[in-house]
């Protein structure tokens, strides 16, 4: 990370396109539509948050997006493009390649599963020497330099995982996805584990790498207000599909979809009235037997007939998108 | 990991890897297992319907066989075959009786030390520790030489009296781990008796661990009377694979090269404990993996 | 007057190799009957010790846990009188066991009455969880329930002996959220039928859904504790304000970058010294707890 490409990158436009993306677990029961249809684009520099609840198929989008899926999972059909090359079908020797140089991936509790034999910066400038070519010496020395990157003392090179606290792993873990200095950071529920406090400090981390080195962020998980709060752009899944995108912004003060509603609705606030919150009735669609319309339309209370026969396609607004028959009929009760 | 994430996403690798439970009880390890013994057992139930002839009828001595004596004859002149046959109760009723007393006391045992902690536990586990250092069978000699007579009631004693130590260790350690878990704090909060917790709750947890080590104490009770009776502690009137063994072996039935009197009895005692084994190793990996899916 | 109390409890485990480590530090505080109070921590924080010292699982190594009075262990009848619901749904009921089973098995222990008259029981206890039809339920194993409705029937059993204090323990922490809030409703719901909730969470935005007072508590010893608005609004520890800015509200703007890891574990007097922006040489001996205002109370020198 000596070289930042911060200048450049905040120019380039998009460098990640995800288009008509469909995925699959192909099981003994039948086949299982884990993601359906999924589009978005990254911009450089932009932090895109992914929420949803389990089984709504962000992780799946998360590990189809860095080539990581395997069988039962396949990707049925659509593009993932990283700089205009798409990286559906690629080997696995190519994908490799690109796959922590270009786009690199932090999965869920990754901090619990750093060898606990090894010395942190030892792990990180053995991942490094596998990619790049050098010496043992230089490689500890940049584990160094990444481990003050995020926040930690430049010592920590010589700690063993279980000397270092839940946080300080999983400031290990970042510094080690941003070795290769990628164009693109995925983060599967970074902090779920960890305290407020120290997911604040996490987060905050983050968002002054971006600044300081230009890589775009998805960011996955299932805390709406976390992600209303530190994102540029956020994505609302909900039974393998995507139901909203728009700014965090908007989609705190105009919620278009029920469920983004609902969901927002059902994070108590901790501050202003306190009112009873409604429960989303009802449960997640069956995704071996998905329904014909829109997925969300058996618990949202403004599905008609129409949303029951047909799924709704996304429609553009600005910024902003949607994929309801409804959602201006909503608009006046949000 | 939240274990809400559990759901539909994940759920299709989950339920292809825990499609093997489903598919009946045990598998072909297991059944072939079950069948052996369910042979032996016939075997031993129907024996008086299919021996040609009584296990102490006399007929010319050291036969080979031949199409009258299946398994030629001993040098009394006893049929061999009628012999092996019959012998099969012995077995059966000696190590049956025997893994089954030892396995009431071992799963006892296990459960209470594993259970309850501190002293209680502590003292069990040192007598058992005690017991382990002391050579059973060696013991079981000493025992049988004192006794004036070691009927089949006896033996049954003798050796289920001694053979549960190994058990109670290793379901002992099951249900330490096993205590853990969050519906045994449950249970204790709703009010109900350290027994019921121990019987009701947790037993039914163990009972693969219970049933594979039955199995095995089983095994390990067959082998034990059969060597009892080889070195001559039982009734000898009763015919059994290890009294035949015994007499072949005093007889010199080696040095008068008559094979058929040492090998079906020894066949017999070791695909006997096979089955056993078969079973028992079958409902461990069963069980091992159903704790790891 | 009906009260749960904790009276300078400290609990101590001790470790394979002769450690100890002080889980719970002197901690003291009341529940009174109908009364709801969250006690707020991070992991590692107690706060399940204190859950388990209530419902005697654990025993105090020093101090005293008492009802109305009397010492925890010498409360013959404690499971009808303080009941708890557990973090993990999955694992809290027994999965060799119909949750019908499960339900009236203990409601025929209490009242000493045969299975078919706890069955009629144990039915309106689901029913009250909204486990409805319950029969159906009644019959179902555990593993086929969601975790909602687990936690659904976890709660079920423990109503279902008509406890007066009932701890909760994270137990949406393992939901998803639309599911959690159902549960959280649901445990408002009981308060309204007058049992006492202590709510353990490590969401101060959850224990402001569900409580009146808040209890905040830092690797076993409290820092501060008050109504739970005048402690959002107002946060007078140093642990406490980082603890309300960290919490996401979107209504606010993001504070993430200020906050400190917690990294060493020194042992002082005050233990979030080794974090704090604000420590003295103060901070390593004795703090008293001091009352600011009427309820509100802190553990910090800054307020001494």
């Amino acid at each position: 990370m000596a070289t930042p490409r911060a200048g450049e990158g905040l120019e380039r436009g998009e460098t990640l396109r995800v288009q008509g993306l469909d995925v699959d677990y192909v099981t003994e029961e039948g086949v299982v539509a884990a993601v359906r249809d999924m589009a978005f684009s990254l911009r450089a520099g932009e932090i895109v948050g992914i929420a949803g609840e389990s089984g709504c198929g962000k992780s799946t989008l998360a590990h189809a997006v860095c080539g990581l899926l395997r069988p039962p999972a396949r990707i049925r059909r659509g593009r993932v493009e990283l700089g205009g090359q798409d990286l559906v079908g690629l080997s696995e020797r190519a994908m490799r390649s690109i796959r922590w140089e270009r786009i690199a991936i932090v999965p869920q509790s990754a901090m619990n599963n750093l060898s606990p034999v090894l010395r942190v910066g030892d792990q990180i400038a053995d991942a490094m020497l596998a990619h790049r070519p050098g010496t043992r010496a230089e490689a500890r020395e940049k584990a160094r330099g990444l481990l003050q990157m995020v926040g930690m003392s430049r010592r920590h090179v010589a700690s063993y995982p279980h000397e270092l606290s839940g946080g300080m792993r999983q400031r290990a873990v970042i510094a080690m996805a941003l070795a290769l200095n990628p164009e693109v950071l995925v983060l599967d529920e970074p902090t779920t584990a960890l305290d407020v406090i120290v997911q604040a400090a996490i987060l905050g981390t983050i968002r002054d790498l971006r600044d300081q080195f230009g890589f775009a962020v998805l960011l996955i998980t299932h805390d709406l207000p976390l992600l209303l709060q530190t994102v540029d752009r956020i994505l609302v899944m909900y039974g393998g599909g995507l139901v909203e995108s728009g700014s965090a912004d908007g989609i705190w003060r105009r919620p278009r979809h029920p469920y983004t509603r609902a969901l927002l609705g059902a994070f108590p606030p901790l501050t202003g009235p306190r009112a009873r919150l409604e429960a989303i009735r009802g449960m997640p669609p069956n995704l071996l037997r998905p329904p014909a319309g829109c997925a969300f339309a058996p618990r949202c209370p403004l599905a008609g007939e129409a949303c029951r026969r047909q799924r709704p396609p996304l429609a553009v607004q600005g910024d902003a998108a949607a994929a309801c028959w409804r959602w201006e009929a909503g608009e006046g009760e949000g | 990991m939240r274990l809400g994430e559990a759901g539909p996403e994940m759920s299709p690798e989950a339920r292809l890897a825990r499609g093997g439970g489903w598919r009946g009880w045990l598998g072909r390890k297991g059944w072939a297992g079950v069948v052996i013994i369910a042979c032996f057992a016939l075997m031993a139930f129907f024996a008086h319907e299919f021996v040609p002839y009584s296990p102490t009828a006399t007929f010319p001595a050291w036969q080979p066989p031949s199409a009258v004596h299946w398994l030629g004859t001993d040098d009394y002149g006893q049929d061999i075959f009628s012999q092996v046959v019959y012998g099969s109760r012995a077995s059966l009723v000696v190590g049956g009786l025997a893994g089954l007393l030892s396995g009431v006391i071992g799963t006892a045992v296990g459960l209470v030390a594993g259970y309850l902690r501190g002293l209680w536990s502590e003292v069990l586990m040192r007598f058992v520790d005690l017991m382990l250092v002391i050579p059973a069978l060696a013991l079981m000699i000493i025992i049988g030489a004192f006794l004036p007579s070691v009927g089949q009631g006896a033996q049954i004693l003798i050796i289920g009296a001694l053979s549960w130590l190994w058990m109670a260790r290793s379901i002992r350690s099951q249900v330490m781990s096993e205590r853990e878990r969050g519906y045994v704090a449950a249970a204790r909060v709703v009010g109900l008796s350290d027994g019921e917790i121990m019987v009701r709750e947790i037993l039914p947890n163990v009972m693969p661990i219970v049933i594979a080590n039955l199995v095995m104490v089983i095994t390990a009770a067959i082998l034990v009377q059969a060597s009892l009776n080889f070195l001559g502690i039982g009734n000898p009137s009763t015919v059994s694979w290890g009294s035949m063994l015994s007499l072949a072996f005093t007889d010199d039935a080696i040095l008068q090269g008559a094979w058929w009197w040492v090998v079906p009895p020894g066949l017999c005692i070791a695909l006997f404990a096979y089955g056993f084994v078969l079973l028992g190793n079958d409902v461990l990996d069963r069980y091992a993996r159903k704790r790891e899916g | 007057m009906l009260e749960l109390v904790f009276d300078q409890v400290t609990k101590t485990f001790r470790g394979p190799n002769g450690t100890t480590a002080t889980a719970v530090d002197g901690v003291s505080f009341h529940l009174a009957e109908g009364e709801s109070v969250a006690l707020v921590g991070e992991s590692g924080s107690g706060k399940s010790t204190v859950a388990r010292l209530a419902t005697r699982l654990e025993r105090p190594t020093a101090g005293t846990v008492s009802l109305e009075g009397m010492p925890l262990q010498a409360v013959a009848d404690l499971p009808y009188r303080v009941q708890m619901i557990f973090q993990d749904p999955f694992s809290s009921l027994n999965s060799v066991h119909t949750v019908g089973y499960s339900i009236q098995r203990p409601i025929a222990v209490k009242e000493r009455i045969s299975s078919p008259k706890a069955r009629l029981k144990a039915c309106q206890a689901l029913q009250r969880v909204g486990l409805t039809p319950p029969e159906p339920f009644m019959e179902k194993r555990v593993v086929q329930l969601s975790g909602g409705q687990r936690q659904r029937a976890n709660i079920a059993r423990a109503i279902a002996l008509s406890p007066r204090f009932m701890i909760a323990d994270e137990p949406t922490s393992m939901l998803d959220v639309s599911v959690g809030l159902g549960i959280l409703n649901l445990l408002v719901d009981l308060r309204a039928e007058e049992m006492a909730l202590l709510f353990i969470t490590h969401n101060l935005a959850a224990a402001r859904y569900v409580a009146d007072r808040v209890i905040v508590l830092y690797r076993g010893t409290i820092v501060e504790s008050g109504a739970i608005d005048d402690v959002i609004q107002r946060p007078l520890h140093p642990y406490t304000q980082d603890l309300v800015a960290a919490t996401p509200d979107p209504a606010l703007p993001f504070v993430g970058g200020r906050l400190g890891d917690p990294e060493t574990v020194e042992v002082g007097w005050c233990p979030f010294a080794p974090r704090c922006t604000r420590r003295t040489a103060r901070c390593e001996t004795p703090i008293l707890r001091r009352v600011v205002e009427s309820g509100h109370s802190v553990r910090c020198t800054l307020y001494e």
